[in-house]
This record gives C-alpha cells, sequence and structure tokens, in this order.
C-alpha cells in the first residue's frame, strides 16, 4: 500500500437474511481529504457507515484505521477510535440541551456526577476551535435545523472525532446553509480530520469532495476523482443508465381558478411551522410547487387544505367553494387527492394487504360501500387495473403493504390518488427516498395529470425537482410566504435566499 | 351535625395527616419505581402484580421468620424478580409492554391466591404478624404538629422520603440518570453515544420492581400485618396515574400521593366519625379521584417519548 | 411432535396451522408448569389434572359447566377483541358486566306487563346499552382528554363494584333475603337451560350468533375496517376521512356491550338475581379469551371453551385433590406469556424448544 489511508474498508459484505445490502464494498479515504459515498437510494451507503461505526456488524469484510486492522464493537468503540457519525436524522434528544445531549454517554471527572461546568467550558472551546456557533444551555427543541447540525458536528468533534461520516447533511438545509457547512467541512478537513460525505446529490458531491465511491446496489461501481469526471457521467455511474437530468413539459396555458387561499393562518407543532396569514391561488392545467426547508409550514398547508389540520383564521376555497375547516370526508367527497409526506404510517395501512389499501380514500363511496359492507369483488378489480397500469411490482394483491418497496408503494398511493379523479392534487415530497426510476415515473404522472388540465400543488425540498416541475413557485420560510415566482425567474440562487428568509421584493430591490 | 364538626379539631388533622402519609407511602414508593421505568422507555402496568408479589413474599416470609426487616427485604426482591421476567418478555422479546403487563398481572394475583391457600388453608381467622414500630426522631418529634407527622414513623415512611431525595439526584444530575432518560427518550440517539439500551431498561425496571415490591411489603407488613387476596386492590394501577400526574418528576410524584393517600385516610376518617353516607361511596373516592386527575392531566401530559415502544437494534 | 406439525402443514394455511401448533405447544408447556405448581404442594399432578379433566369431560353436568363457564368468556372476550383491534385495551369487563347486569335486573324486576319477547329483547338491549356507555366514557375521555383507557377501565371497575356493592345493600335489595341482593328474575323471563341437569343455557347459542356476526363485522364491514385502521394507524385513519373521535368512542362502547350483554345472560341464566361476585374477573380472563384466540372471534370461541373448561374442572379438582382453584389463573397466564415472548422474538422461542431445527416462517408482518 502506497498510499497513507487513514480509513480502509475491504470487502465488506452485509446480509439481512435474505437481503445483500453490500456486497463486496472497499473504501479507502485519505487523511485530510473530503470523501464523498454517492449513490441512489437503497444504493447500501448507510448500511455501510452503520456497519463503519458499529451498529452493524458486517457478514464479511475488514476495516482498517491508519493501516490497522480494527474490530469496531459498536458505537463506543468506534468512537473511541476516532470515527464520529452525523446521522441524515440528527441524534439528539429533543428535550435535552446541548451540553446534556454532548454529556450523553461520556465519563465525568466527577462520577457518578454529571460535570456540567467542564462540559461547558469544553463546549465553548472545541466551538471556537472550529469556527462553530453553538450556546450549550440551549434546548435542542428551540434550535433551528441548521443549529442541531453543528451541535451534531461538534459532538463528534469533542469526542475527538478524526473520520467524520455525514449522511446526507444538506437534505435538510437552505442552499447559503449548505455552503456554509461546505466551507466548515474544508476548514475541518485542512485540519487533517478525514471527511465522509454520503450523498445522492451530484452537485454536492462534485462541489466539495476530492474523491467519490458510487454505489449501486450494494456494490461498487467506481472511485473517481472529482476533478475529472462529469456530472452526467457521475450520474450514469450511479443509476447505471444514460440519464436525461432535464425534466421536459409541454406548454399549457393555465385554465380556469382552483384552488384560493387567502390569509390563512394555521397552528402547527412548532412556532416555526405554523402558518401565518399566507395567501396564494393555484389554476387548473398549473403545478404549484412549494419550497422551503423542512418544518417551515408545507405540512401545515398541505393538511389544512386536506383537511386534516385545523385552520385558525383564513379562507381556503375550491372551485368556488369555501371547505375551511371542512372535515376531510367532507374534503375527500369534493375530490382532493393528498399524497402525504409518510407512505408507511399515513398514506398506507403496513399491516393491510393491497386490496384494503386501494380502498382507503373511498370508505363513504357507493363505489365500495353497500350499506356499510365492503364490496370487496369491486374493490379487486379495482386493484388489478390500478397495479396493472402503474406498473406495481408485487408477488400479489393479497400480500400487506408493508412488502412493497418504497417505490412501488408509492405508486400505489399515486395511483389510487389520481384514481380518485381529484379536481386538486396534493403531492407532499412525492419522490423522497425513490431511486431514479422511480423519481421519474413519478414525474411523469404528474405531468400527465397537469396535461388533463389538473391542478397540483408540489411540495418538495429537492429545489432541481420543484424548479423543473413547477409553472409557480411559493417559497415558504418561518410559516409565511417569502416570494412567489415564475419557473422562468427560479434560480437556485434566488429560492435558497427567500428559503433562507429574505423577501423576493427586497431582493429584487437590492439588486436593482 | 353539630358533634361532627366538634370532631374536627387539632387533633383530627394531626391523626389525619400522619395517616395520609402512611397511607400515601405504598403508591408513592411504586410511583417512584415507576418513574425509572417510564423514563427508561417501559411502561409497567405489571407494577400491580409486582406489588402483591411484595406484598405476599414479605407477609410469608415475616411470618415464618418472625422478622420484619427480612421479610420486608425479600419481598422488595420479590418483586424486583418478577418486574425482571416483565423485562425479559418486553426488553429482551419485544412484546406488547401493556398485554405483557396484564398477563404477569394475572400471573401474579394466581400465584399469590394459590400459594397462601396452600399454605394457611381455607380458614376464616387470618394470619397475623407485627407490624413496624414507629420509630421517634429524638427533638424532632418535639416539634408542635410537625414532629407528630413527620418524625413520629416507622422506618419505612423515613426510607420512603430517602428514597424520594436520591431518586431525583439519580435521574436529574448523574450520567446514569442521563443515560436512563436518553434512552427513554430516543433509544435510538443514545445507542449511537455508547448507551447500552437494553442493559439500562432492565436496570431501570429491575429498580422499579424493587420499590413496588417495598411498596406492597410495607401494605402487608408495614400497615395490615397480614394479607388476603388481591391485596393491593388496583394500587399499582392508582401510582401508575400518580406518575402521569406527577410528570415523572419523584417530587411532585409526591405531592400526588399525598392526595391519594389523604383522599384514602378521609375516606377511613370519615367512617370512623359516622358521617352518613353508604360506605361503598367512601371506597370509591381514591378510584374515582384517580379518574379524575387522569383527566385533568390528559393532554398536557407529555410522556418520555419512547416510553410503551420496544427497541430492536438492527432493524431496516 | 416434528411430525404431527409437518402433516399439518400438509394441510393449507400455513399460517393458521402455525399459529394453532404455537397455541399448542404453549398449553402443554403451561400445563407441565402448573404440575409442578401443583407438586409444590405434594399432589401427583397427574392425578390433579386427571381430576380435573374428569370434572369436565366425566359428566354431562361437567360439560354443561364448562359451556356455562364459557358463554360470559366469550361474550366478553369478543368485546374485548374489539378494542384490541381497534389499538385499546379495555380492562374494564368486569364493570360493563356489572353495569350491563344492574341495568338488566331493574328491567326484568320492575317493568310488567310487556310480551316476554318484547320484554326480553328490550333486557338485552338495556344490559348492551349499559355496557356501553360504562365501555364508552372510557372511549370519550380517551378521545377527548387523552386519558390512559387502561387505568380508566380499571378505575370504572372499581367504581362500578362499589354502585354494584350499594344497590344490591340498599335499593335494590330483596328486602326478604338473608344476605345482600336482588330480588329475583321472573320466571318467565329466566333463559331455558341447554342440557336439564346442568347449567348449560340456551344463552351459548346466542353468543355463537354473535360469533359470527363479529367475525362478519370485523372482516367484511366498513366498521369493521375503521376499527382495523385505528388500530393499525390513527394517522391513516384520519387521513381516510375517519372521524376518528366518534370511532374510538364507538369502538369502546361496543366492546361494552358484549360485557353488558354477558352481565345480563349470567343473571338472567346462573343467578337470577344480583349478588356479590357475579362479575368474578371474568374482564380478566375474558383477555385471556381474546388473546389466546388471537383475536379472532372463531378463536375466541374455542379459546373461551379451553378456559371455561380450565374454571369448570378447577372446581371438581380442588374438591377432589385440595389443589386450589387459583391454580387455573397461573396456567392461562403461562399459556398467554409463552405466545407473547413467541410471536415477536426472531428465534422463535417455542419453535426451537421443540424442534431443533427452525422452519422457515411465514411473515405475518
Amino acid at each position: 500500500m502506497s498510499h497513507n489511508y487513514s480509513l480502509s474498508m475491504k470487502n465488506i459484505t452485509k446480509k439481512f437474511g435474505d437481503f445483500t445490502a453490500n456486497e463486496n464494498v472497499n473504501l479507502d479515504v485519505e487523511k485530510g481529504e473530503i470523501h464523498g459515498i454517492l449513490g441512489e437510494n437503497g444504493a447500501g451507503k448507510s448500511t455501510l457507515m452503520n456497519v463503519l461505526y458499529g451498529l452493524y456488524k458486517q457478514t464479511e469484510g475488514d476495516v482498517y484505521i491508519n493501516e490497522e486492522k480494527v474490530q469496531i464493537d459498536g458505537p463506543l468503540d468506534a468512537i473511541a477510535k476516532g470515527i464520529g457519525m452525523i446521522h441524515q436524522h440528527f441524534m439528539l434528544i429533543s428535550a435535552f440541551s446541548v451540553s446534556e445531549n454532548i454529556a450523553l454517554g461520556l465519563k465525568s471527572q466527577k462520577e457518578p456526577f454529571i460535570d456540567m461546568v467542564e462540559i461547558k467550558r469544553r463546549i465553548k472551546e472545541v466551538a471556537e476551535e472550529n469556527n462553530l456557533t453553538v450556546d450549550p444551555d440551549a434546548m435542542i427543541s428551540d434550535l433551528s435545523v441548521g443549529q442541531q447540525q453543528q451541535v451534531e458536528i461538534l459532538k463528534a468533534l469533542y469526542r475527538g472525532g478524526e473520520i467524520l461520516i455525514l449522511d446526507e447533511p444538506t437534505g435538510v438545509l437552505t442552499p447559503q446553509e449548505s455552503e456554509k457547512l461546505f466551507a466548515t467541512l474544508k476548514m475541518i478537513a485542512k485540519k487533517g480530520h478525514s471527511i465522509i460525505f454520503i450523498s445522492h446529490k451530484l452537485d454536492e458531491v462534485l462541489e466539495i469532495c476530492d474523491k467519490v465511491t458510487i454505489l449501486r446496489r450494494g456494490k461498487n461501481v467506481g472511485v473517481v476523482s472529482t476533478e475529472n469526471i462529469s456530472k452526467k457521467e457521475l450520474a450514469g455511474l450511479m443509476v447505471g443508465r444514460e440519464v436525461t437530468l432535464s425534466i421536459e413539459k409541454e406548454d399549457i396555458k393555465p385554465g380556469k381558478l382552483v384552488l384560493d387561499v387567502s390569509n390563512l393562518t394555521v397552528k402547527g407543532s412548532t412556532v416555526a411551522s405554523s402558518l401565518k396569514s399566507i395567501s396564494f391561488s393555484a389554476r387548473e392545467g398549473e403545478i404549484i410547487g412549494i419550497a422551503g426547508v423542512d418544518g417551515n409550514g408545507q405540512r401545515e398547508l398541505v393538511e389544512a387544505i386536506a383537511g386534516l389540520n385545523k385552520v385558525i383564521s383564513g379562507t381556503i376555497k375550491v372551485n368556488g367553494e369555501d371547505i375551511t375547516n371542512k372535515s376531510a370526508k367532507e374534503i375527500l367527497k369534493r375530490k382532493i387527492a393528498l399524497i402525504p409526506e409518510s407512505r408507511k404510517v399515513v398514506g398506507s395501512v403496513c399491516q393491510f394487504n393491497l386490496v384494503d389499501n386501494m380502498i382507503l380514500r373511498q370508505l363513504y363511496d357507493k363505489k365500495f360501500n353497500c350499506w356499510g359492507v365492503i364490496k370487496y369483488k369491486e374493490a379487486n378489480i379495482y386493484t388489478d387495473e390500478i397495479i396493472e397500469e402503474y406498473d406495481i411490482r408485487t408477488a400479489g394483491k393479497s400480500i400487506c403493504a408493508a412488502q412493497l418497496s418504497g417505490g412501488n408503494l408509492q405508486k400505489l398511493i399515486l395511483g389510487r390518488e389520481i384514481h380518485l379523479d381529484p379536481n386538486l392534487l396534493l403531492a407532499m415530497h412525492p419522490t423522497r427516498g425513490l431511486d431514479v426510476g422511480a423519481i421519474e415515473f413519478v414525474h411523469e404522472k404528474l405531468l400527465e395529470q397537469r396535461k388533463a388540465g389538473k391542478t397540483i400543488v408540489y411540495v418538495s425540498t429537492e429545489l432541481e425537482e420543484v424548479m423543473g416541475l413547477s409553472d409557480r413557485i411559493i417559497v415558504l420560510y418561518n410559516g409565511k410566504i417569502t416570494g412567489i415566482v415564475d419557473q422562468l425567474e427560479a434560480s437556485r440562487e434566488l429560492l435558497g435566499r427567500m428559503m433562507a428568509g429574505e423577501y423576493i421584493d427586497d431582493i429584487k430591490e437590492a439588486s436593482l | 351535625m353539630n358533634n361532627i364538626f366538634s370532631q374536627l379539631d387539632l387533633a383530627f388533622w394531626i391523626t389525619f395527616i400522619a395517616a395520609s402519609v402512611r397511607t400515601a407511602v405504598p403508591i408513592l414508593l411504586a410511583a417512584l419505581g415507576e418513574i425509572f421505568a417510564e423514563r427508561s422507555g417501559v411502561v409497567n402496568i405489571n407494577l400491580e402484580g409486582q406489588m402483591l408479589f411484595g406484598a405476599f413474599v414479605g407477609f410469608i416470609v415475616t411470618y415464618i421468620t418472625g422478622n420484619l426487616l427480612i421479610g420486608t427485604i425479600v419481598g422488595a426482591t420479590a418483586g424486583m424478580l418478577l418486574a425482571l421476567l416483565f423485562g425479559w418478555v418486553c426488553i429482551s422479546k419485544l412484546a406488547n409492554q401493556i398485554v405483557a403487563g396484564i398477563t404477569l398481572n394475572i400471573l401474579a394475583l394466581g400465584i399469590t391466591s394459590y400459594f397462601f391457600r396452600i399454605i394457611f388453608g381455607v380458614t376464616t381467622k387470618l394470619p397475623h404478624v407485627a407490624t413496624y414500630q414507629n420509630i421517634k426522631i429524638p427533638l424532632l418529634n418535639q416539634i408542635p404538629i410537625l414532629g407528630e407527622i413527620l418524625f413520629n414513623n416507622n422506618i419505612i415512611v423515613y426510607l420512603t422520603i430517602f428514597i424520594i431525595v436520591i431518586s431525583n439526584i439519580i435521574i436529574f444530575r448523574t450520567t446514569f440518570g442521563l443515560k436512563l432518560r436518553s434512552v427513554g427518550e430516543y433509544p435510538r440517539a443514545a445507542e449511537t453515544m455508547g448507551v447500552n439500551v437494553k442493559k439500562m431498561r432492565y436496570i431501570a425496571v429491575g429498580i422499579c420492581g424493587l420499590l413496588a415490591g417495598l411498596g406492597g411489603a410495607f401494605i402487608s407488613v408495614g400497615i395490615l400485618g397480614g394479607f388476603m387476596e388481591n391485596i393491593t386492590q388496583g394500587r399499582g394501577f392508582i401510582a401508575l396515574a400518580i406518575v402521569i400526574f406527577g410528570k415523572w418528576n419523584p417530587y411532585k410524584a409526591l405531592g400526588a400521593a399525598l392526595i391519594f393517600g389523604g383522599a384514602e385516610a378521609l375516606q377511613v376518617r370519615m367512617q370512623v366519625i359516622g358521617i352518613q353516607i353508604p360506605y361503598q361511596f367512601m371506597l370509591i373516592i381514591p378510584y374515582l379521584l384517580t379518574a379524575i386527575v387522569l383527566i385533568i392531566t390528559g393532554r398536557k401530559a407529555i410522556a418520555p417519548a419512547a416510553s410503551g415502544i420496544p427497541y430492536e437494534r438492527e432493524k431496516l | 411432535m416434528i411430525n404431527i406439525k409437518k402433516l399439518m402443514l400438509k394441510f393449507k394455511s400455513e399460517a393458521l396451522i402455525n399459529n394453532l401448533f404455537n397455541i399448542t405447544i404453549a398449553i402443554v408447556v403451561a400445563l407441565i408448569i402448573s404440575g409442578i405448581f401443583i407438586l409444590f404442594m405434594g399432589v401427583n399432578p397427574f392425578y390433579a389434572f386427571e381430576m380435573l379433566f374428569y370434572g369436565v369431560f366425566g359428566s354431562v353436568f361437567g360439560i354443561g359447566e364448562m359451556l356455562a363457564k364459557a358463554t360470559p368468556l366469550l361474550l366478553v372476550g369478543l368485546g374485548v377483541s374489539i378494542a384490541f383491534k381497534g389499538g385499546m385495551t379495555n380492562l374494564g369487563g368486569d364493570g360493563q358486566f356489572l353495569v350491563g347486569a344492574i341495568l338488566a335486573t331493574i328491567a326484568g324486576t320492575n317493568i310488567v306487563g310487556l310480551p316476554t319477547p318484547i320484554h326480553m329483547i328490550l333486557i338485552v338491549i338495556v344490559a348492551a346499552l349499559g355496557g356501553a356507555i360504562w365501555g364508552g366514557i372510557a372511549g370519550f375521555l380517551k378521545a377527548k382528554y387523552n386519558t390512559n383507557e387502561v387505568i380508566m377501565t380499571i378505575m370504572m371497575n372499581y367504581i362500578a363494584l362499589y354502585i354494584f356493592s350499594y344497590l344490591i345493600e340498599s335499593p335494590l335489595r330483596d328486602p326478604s333475603g338473608v344476605l345482600p341482593q336482588s330480588k329475583s328474575i321472573p320466571i318467565p323471563l329466566q333463559i331455558p337451560k341447554l342440557l336439564t341437569g346442568t347449567r348449560a343455557h340456551i344463552g351459548i347459542i346466542f353468543a355463537l350468533i354473535l360469533v359470527i356476526i363479529v367475525y362478519l363485522l370485523v372482516n367484511k364491514t366498513m366498521f369493521g375496517y375503521k376499527v382495523k385502521v385505528i388500530g393499525i394507524s390513527p394517522k391513516a385513519a384520519v387521513y381516510a376521512g375517519i372521524n376518528t373521535f366518534r370511532q374510538t368512542i364507538l369502538i369502546m362502547a361496543v366492546s361494552g356491550a358484549f360485557a353488558g350483554i354477558a352481565g345480563m345472560v349470567q343473571v338472567y341464566a346462573i343467578h337470577f338475581r344480583l349478588l356479590d361476585g357475579i362479575a368474578g374477573g371474568f374482564g380478566f380472563s375474558a383477555i385471556v379469551v381474546a388473546l389466546l384466540g388471537r383475536l379472532n372471534a372463531y378463536g375466541i370461541l374455542i379459546a373461551s371453551l379451553f378456559v371455561g373448561a380450565l374454571l369448570a374442572g378447577a372446581n371438581s379438582m380442588q374438591v377432589s385433590s385440595g389443589v386450589p382453584a387459583s391454580i387455573v389463573g397461573i396456567t392461562q397466564a403461562v399459556v398467554i406469556l409463552l405466545i407473547l415472548i413467541n410471536q415477536n422474538s426472531k428465534s422463535k422461542f417455542l419453535n426451537k424448544l421443540f424442534s431443533k431445527k427452525e422452519r422457515e416462517v411465514v411473515q405475518d408482518e
């Protein structure tokens, strides 16, 4: 070995029962390097990192740290060996303060008591060294997502992390926050830490990483230097076939007004996600994209329209009819379809078979309900139709929804909602966690609906998708609309600034 | 009515409050245990059974050995053993905590009734043991009113006060407590910080059973000096309500438990001074109060986020 | 053992057979453990079990006793299973049973002049309503104030118990009786016997009809569908347009109604009046029955017969061998415990216990 690798993973295989999540995966990371791991959802990136962090035990293969073969017996052991992990879903306890989160699992100088004074002193020290802004006394639940991420990074550095793993760290950030994160990471790398950056976003990987290891279906498909590879080539490697990166959309003249939201105020789960008097409208044949960092009121907006969340003030009109605070059942009757954020908990009933899942949204429809008795004969036919039309890969309609893959489950939900023949289709993160093929399928179906003159409200945090699909884009920040822009005007930079709370008028004024 | 009110003098109130403290102790001990369990993410509906076990074993051992202290300790240990069985079913075998709790309650009732019957046969004369003697704390018991209420009690009452203070320190001030709370809030996060989730939950459930068993033993050998079938009479469930009412905090649980102790003591005293209400309505009071408390606390109570959810490690 | 299983597996519905197999093993192991407990008191467990078995199947009276015990268990168990399906734990069987019994008795002893069939229907409705209200209150409080229904139903058991105790001592007391008990039910209203010389009554036929109704209700109707959605995912239920507030109350009310009917049946067929101890812990045994029957109506029927046989046999065992009847409480709990340990653990504890090789298990998650 000529290189001086700070970390090497050799021929890692991890099986879960019959399922192979990683097969003969190799990874080499140098000191001071930012190394990307690129792959689609389900390519085995997280599994590999969980093996490295000792959360999973590999079925086969070895791990070397600083050229020395090691056995990682658990997170504690990983931490002791200098590995720090920043999970995609932050491993922070929101009912605890920052310092309590940092102190968790550490030996104290004053055992059995927690030495808070020392912890706080060290937090300040580490934060200063690495240019992080962290208040040790703040409660996690009071921090923004970006701040929580800083706590996570600090937590890893505090424990002497030499190799930092970041799992999809930008998914919850605005483009500007991402830039700030990248700056921090570059600085930390320069000080000699190795950073493993896991992502499925090509631009980011090209921007920040020195080298990239690409995974597909649990296997290595290449290690490349980011200097001499194009985005398109990278995409091809990741997906395994030619990918069209742009979304092609026909020009359609918007029809009559369908959705009219005015001065809508809704109480959300947090202050930031509570809607504060927002207004917008949507027409036939229009896709309205809702962009914003998660938790800025997107869910509250969609749920208020669908009748799942109470409206405090303001009105929601659909086709001229006021539907404000009508029950979900009443709104469903008016053909307002919803693809919920959570496929498994809200969008489907995991222990039900496909037939039962297919009638979930038509319980009160005469089609499947005869004096309270379910018409299973009709339901079976209907299910077969949708399975066929939406190409749902399943072993049959009597298996339960939990056994479907994410993509197929989403197809089921998509098909079910579109078959309601909706006046208005609300889609929340419909492509989240799907592979490229399924994403393309969802886009295709939504554009088909648009062509048929339907109105679609499309919520996503993936700016590329929002910009590609939408006719107009609304940006939500802190429960308010910071601006509504036409597709043609939209840029990453502009949307990013609006996502961070700048109003469009102010941005325009400043640039004049 | 006049003569009833004439009885409500200072002496009445002192004995009433002292009785409240005494009746609060077993419920409080169980509630303190439950705070540990729920803080770690385990809802221990089996509390009733663990109290019953403690009451039974505590009584039997005292009866055989003639030694109250040994009886109490063994009783508490019996509660702990049942709790560890419950823990095994829920923590290692991932069973639904509520169903497992109910099942083990039925088991505890079955076992205690069975062995009580075997050992003492069918008698109308219930066997008795001597109960704990009060220990007057010198000087402090001379304080007017308070001295009688607080410093003229038996050793278990003093021990309970000590346990409250210690529990609060353990839960909120120690590294152990931090780990304990973390596995009840977000076990996965705790695990990434090297906390052994299952071990923490076993320890918490063990502590819970120990305290519930002690509480049960206090009922049989501390207050009544005897045992009968299902002696705990739903006190384990009342303790569960106290934990919710006391917001999973030892000191607040103390306050809540005193209210219940008061209700029970009041019920007894009202019968003694002969208020003309059917005795059944007096007996209802603690249960009705529990129901009311649950309604009041309902929406406001924020339980540890992961309580009641089994934790499984390698999950895709 | 392994051969029997292989033979059973040749039949269709592997999951069902697997279930049955596991339950059978659980029962066998529970009996062995109970046997050890019986050894503690120096009685030969085989003798005790023989007495238990003989007590049930040795005579028509014994079989009648089994049916008489199984009837209320079956009714309450069906109700409990509906609550479980809806994601709630109804431990209030005893309380709901008592309220049903009280109202049914009042309706039977105080209303006169109605034709018997109409009077009878009225009594059943009143009893169901009583149980439904008592269960529905817990449902309402859960829906409205997010109270824990487990603790609430237990508290309501005690409340019902003391109200019951008060009623039979004062307002409803039969002045001519020595013990506190109500007036007796007029003979024309009493539920006829199924087998003469036994306590088995035609209430069991009524219960059997309810078994079929519950099965259809759960599997073929929108009500059952809604119950199951709420039980699995309340958020999905809201999304489906289900009024979860109303449904939560309804589920607990329906669950309670079954217990209320059981209370009525027990008064009209067995005791003929209200007296102390008539609920006798049916609420808890019904939980055992519901779980043992895997929340399936037909399964519950079989489970109620099994537990009914245990309870009936236990009495004669106690008389002839001196083993306290409370041993069957231990047996019941151990059976459920073994099933619980087995169903969620990957290693399939019971399978491992009895067959060396672990067989591929049908995924039922």
